[in-house]
């Protein structure tokens, strides 16, 4: 247990010092399926030189629903303000697949919404667990991403597409 | 200490890799490609325990980890997942991953090159075709579930709209890989993209076919070939939606199946309807004797070749994940309807912020059989036995009453069968009923309180098996989160009315966390009781526990 302990203060040093650059630059190039069946290469995700953010989700995970209910609040006046765009990546399988789009539109979802049935680009982009939300600059380079989600998360989120929507 | 010895050997090996990858940070450039990864580490410490029955853990401690790293350079990504069990998998695993000692070492492996349309992978892989009826090679590490595939995959995309898939290989078995031959390949075609290149065609048709063999050596009648096909439509038009999938597979006399000739068959259809605030769901699926392995003489989650996930509902609260349903591949046929609306904001039921409700009804049968046949058994295609499996009504009302304040109500009636789900003996019907409401308050921008209540009374049949989590149930949870960082969690789930304890048993445990960008590290400490871990059909135990969990993940 003292070795446990040991660990964690030292995982702690190591992650809480410095802020963390993140890696993942021009997303991986894997097939996921729109709502209407058609596949798309997520290489080819773009939004016009506007940020994008990413975020894994599920219908059965309560805080993933909980962040996307939570962005969906602000989401006009994020877009109006900074030109992003939501893309919400369902990880549910066979299982609940069929649901999700009445599920989106059942919540009156405005985002851009992909099925990856057999977590293809979840394990691409290294996610753990859901939700997992990354956020991509004009460049499709992630410059930002957060695993888990706590409420209040959004606005440290809006807080980072405003920097770098103002960088440009 | 041997086995002490091995933990700190893996945690000092995790760490020399991540301050590898801090290094490799540094130095990335478009020449030299780059490095990214995940790590997760899941260590739990096993106190005895007898008021709960906790099983006896000798080694003190067990621990679960692996790390992917992936290296991108242009078209080529090129990989290794590191995996870690020691001194052996946490309870609720297959002890089998563990092998007498502790196991640790490299599990996969793999390459890729992506050209244009054309991508081929040497090595590991996952796929799925279709819904997954013939072959689904998946991946879930929390319930230590893996069939990867370890062979050659090439996908390719010769024509706009045309989809083609082949894979040939051997599926994981643990540190081995299992002894028969995965073949496989699908086709896909997406009619409208193939004669309208502006994608604008308001109605989208897509078909697909796969066929996928298994060769085995054997003796005698049995299939040393087995194969299975399957055939699917998708059509979609503004919000309607319809798909259905039939899959076939040739006689194939296992263990799972006892030995009989009967073919397997199965079927799934789903069609779903959406306007702007409301969204319906209806699906149907049959299974005949579709149970499909790389080894005709494997059980449990071991080597399965497809997927056939359940028809109902995915529980997530707590106490209803007591009684978790598993799909039972060698025959069901079930029903589900799902309906989801949003009343708007502002109008009269809706409140001033609107709310969200979801009702769904789901009913699974076993098939209905008559043996004696030379093949084993007849049955009629829709025919339906009276033997209920599954049986589930559940609503969901969340709303949010002020700015600051939401509730989320659910109620569930579950009826289920619990000696055929676990395969045991004796237990029976069980039929529940829970009652969760969750409230949300938002202190500040940052601090929030959240809380469950759940109450699950069940009701068992007089003279029925009872065990550790038997009787019924009652639980209290709270959670106060600092974002973005912090979080801490206590919950207490009380056991009732159980005949086999006769005493209220309470489970009360506590965790706090802290995230930070893609790293997440959490420790609990408490009670833990029994549960179930149910993939791939198969349920497996997971017993009472007491003591510390650590868990840790990081995306870099």
């Amino acid at each position: 247990m003292l070795r446990i302990l040991c660990f964690c203060s030292l995982l702690f040093v190591l992650f809480t010092g410095a802020s963390l650059p993140s890696t993942v630059s021009n997303l991986p190039d894997v097939k996921v399926k729109d709502l209407n069946g058609k596949t798309v290469s997520t290489a080819s995700f773009s939004n016009n030189g506007k940020p994008i953010i990413i975020s894994f989700w599920a219908t059965w995970c309560k805080p993933c629903i909980q962040e996307l209910m939570a962005i969906h609040e602000h989401y006009a006046d994020w877009r109006a303000q900074t030109g992003v765009k939501l893309i919400a990546i369902s990880i549910d399988d066979v299982r609940n697949s069929a649901k999700v789009a009445p599920f989106v539109k059942g919540k009156r979802w405005q985002y851009e919404v992909y099925l990856d049935e057999n977590e293809e680009f979840k394990r691409a982009m290294n996610v753990a667990n859901v939700p997992h939300t990354f956020l991509l600059d004009g460049k499709g380079k992630v410059v930002w991403q957060h695993n888990s989600y706590l409420p209040g998360d959004e606005e440290k989120l809006f807080a980072q597409i405003k920097k770098i929507a103002n960088l440009k | 200490m041997k086995y002490s010895l091995h933990f700190f050997l893996v945690i000092k090996l995790a760490i020399f890799f991540i301050n590898a990858t801090l290094w490799a940070q540094d130095t990335t450039s478009k020449e030299v490609g780059k490095v990214n990864g995940v790590i997760q580490i899941d260590a739990q410490s096993y106190f005895p325990d007898s008021t709960i029955e906790t099983t006896p853990v000798p080694e003190k401690m067990l621990m679960n980890s692996f790390a992917n790293f992936t290296y991108t350079l242009g078209n080529f990504t090129a990989g290794v997942r590191y995996e870690a069990y020691l001194p052996r998998p946490l309870l609720g695993v297959d002890p089998q991953y563990g092998a007498p000692g502790g196991k640790a070492g490299i599990a996969l492996r793999w390459a890729t090159y992506t050209y244009k349309n054309f991508s081929l992978t040497a090595g590991n892989f996952y796929e799925q075709f279709g819904s997954g009826l013939t072959l689904r090679a998946w991946w879930a590490p929390l319930l230590g579930y893996d069939n990867a595939m370890d062979g050659i995959r090439v996908a390719f995309n010769p024509y706009r709209g045309i989809y083609l898939k082949g894979v040939y290989g051997k599926q994981r078995l643990f540190w081995d890989v299992g002894p028969g031959t995965v073949r496989g390949a699908d086709l896909e075609v997406d009619i409208a993209e193939l004669w309208d290149t502006t994608y604008r065609s308001p109605t989208r048709i897509n078909i697909g076919a796969n066929f996928v063999s298994r060769y085995q050596a054997a003796t005698g009648k049995i299939p040393q070939n087995v194969g299975a096909w399957a055939t699917r439509l998708q059509i979609s038009r503004g919000g309607f939606t319809f798909f259905a999938e039939y899959a076939y597979k040739i006689n194939d006399p296992g263990e799972v199946n006892k030995q009989i000739y009967r073919p397997g068959q199965a079927l799934y259809i789903t069609s779903s309807y959406f306007g702007e605030g409301f969204g319906i769901t209806l699906s149907a699926k049959r299974l005949d004797n579709m149970d499909f392995r790389s080894d005709r003489t494997q059980t449990g989650q071991n080597l399965q070749i497809n997927f056939l996930p359940p028809l109902a509902k995915q529980h997530t609260y707590r106490l209803p994940t007591l009684y978790l349903y598993a799909t039972q591949p060698l025959g069901e046929m079930g029903i589900q309807a799902d309906v989801v609306f949003n009343l708007p904001e502002g109008s009269k039921l809706g409140g001033k912020y609107g709310t969200n409700i979801n009702i769904n009804y789901a009913r699974i049968h076993n098939i209905k059989r008559q043996w004696g046949v030379e093949q084993g058994y007849d049955s009629p295609f829709l025919a339906v036995s009276d033997s209920l499996y599954y049986q589930d009504l559940n609503i969901e009302v969340q709303k949010k009453w002020a700015p600051k304040f939401k509730t989320t109500f659910t109620y569930m009636r579950i009826t289920y069968n619990k000696d055929v789900v676990l395969g045991l003996r004796g237990f029976g019907e069980i039929n529940l009923h829970a009652l969760i409401l969750e409230t949300a308050y938002k202190i500040n921008t940052n601090h929030s309180l959240r809380s469950e209540i759940q109450w699950m009374p069940v009701s068992e049949k007089k003279g029925t098996e009872r065990d550790i989590t038997s009787g019924s149930w009652v639980m209290l949870l709270l959670e106060y989160t600092i974002a973005p960082h912090w979080f801490i969690t206590v919950w207490d789930e009380m056991n009732y009315g159980n005949e086999r304890t006769n005493k209220n048993l309470h489970y009360y445990s506590g965790m706090v966390g802290f995230i930070k960008d893609g790293f997440r590290i959490s420790l609990g400490y408490g009670r833990q009781r029994a549960g179930i871990n149910c993939v791939g059909g198969i349920c497996r135990p997971i017993p009472s526990m007491n003591g510390f969990s650590l868990s840790i993940s990081y995306t870099f």
